[in-house]
């Protein structure tokens, strides 16, 4: 239906997807950085909005990670 | 290159964000998130409006309407409900000013007559493809993700704030808001977009 265009070639979507799993695994691991025990019990919120945003980045990676494996030459 | 009517509609934009983002918590931040609001707004529309002549059409912007609320035909208000002007002053308020909804204004796009004249590839089109109305909605997050990073470097960090904000509530894939547009173009797209975004937001909210 239209050309190829820069954001869908096989190379650069799988690095931006890697990327974002990188970073995704950076953000949900940083609420847990140097803390443990009684304090995350007592100080740290049941609902972290940088563990969300993680997450949301690793189900951005996953699309484009599978899209780049799916997708023909 | 705007009408009467979009100019009202995003000084109206603009002063519903301001009061929502400060809760009229002080004058003068209420006037410096007016400006930036609308700034905001003006270079997202400028962007959009761009793509859209380049791409032959014409982009018209209005205040965001939800009619339907559910996956069945039936589940419809009889009238629209004026989610851009009524959700961020509620979200505002029910969080306490910790979330702010910042999508009040969506487009609507039409092709220009002279555009079944106009190849593409292989290709011609007198309607607007999805991929096209993408294409513009993504210039508008793109552009607006730019300027927030040229405000964080000139420090302008409230800006480069806002304007990620403005981005990541557009770009979610609901309603007619910009994020559905660029999601059912190109799923690809959206997802890069996504990632540009949150990474920018997380680093904005937590790392700074």
């Amino acid at each position: 239906m239209h050309k190829e265009s820069f954001f869908e070639r096989r190379s650069v979507v799988a690095a931006f997807g890697i990327i974002a799993l990188i970073s995704g695994f950076l953000f949900v691991r940083t609420s847990a950085l140097g803390v443990t025990g009684n304090f995350i019990l007592n100080s740290i919120s049941s609902f972290n909005f940088i563990s969300l945003i993680g997450i949301l980045l690793i189900v951005c990676s996953v699309i484009l990670i599978i899209y780049a494996i799916v997708k023909k030459d | 290159m705007f009408t009467k009517n979009e100019i009202a509609i995003i000084l109206l934009a603009g002063i519903i964000l301001a009061f929502s983002i400060t809760l009229l918590s002080s004058l003068s931040a209420f006037f410096y998130a007016l400006i930036s609001v609308i700034i905001i707004i003006l270079i997202n529309i400028f962007a959009k409006k761009i793509t859209g002549y380049i791409l032959d059409s014409e982009t018209e912007f209005k205040l965001w309407e939800i009619k339907r609320f559910g996956v069945r035909p039936h589940y419809s208000f009889k009238k629209s409900f004026p989610a851009g002007a009524f959700l961020p002053v509620i979200t505002s308020i029910l969080t306490l000013g910790k979330i702010y909804w910042m999508a009040p204004i969506v487009f609507d796009v039409k092709p220009r007559s002279y555009r079944a004249a106009k190849r593409w590839g292989l290709y011609t089109f007198s309607e607007m493809t999805e991929w096209h109305i993408g294409v513009i909605a993504a210039s508008g997050i793109l552009v607006t993700l730019f300027f927030s990073l040229i405000g964080y470097l000139t420090g302008f960090s409230e800006f480069a704030r806002l304007s990620l904000y403005y981005a990541f509530f557009n770009l979610l894939p609901i309603s007619s808001l910009d994020g559905n547009k660029v999601f059912f173009g190109s799923i690809v797209l959206w997802s890069f977009l996504a990632i540009l975004v949150l990474i920018g937001l997380g680093y904005a909210l937590f790392l700074i």
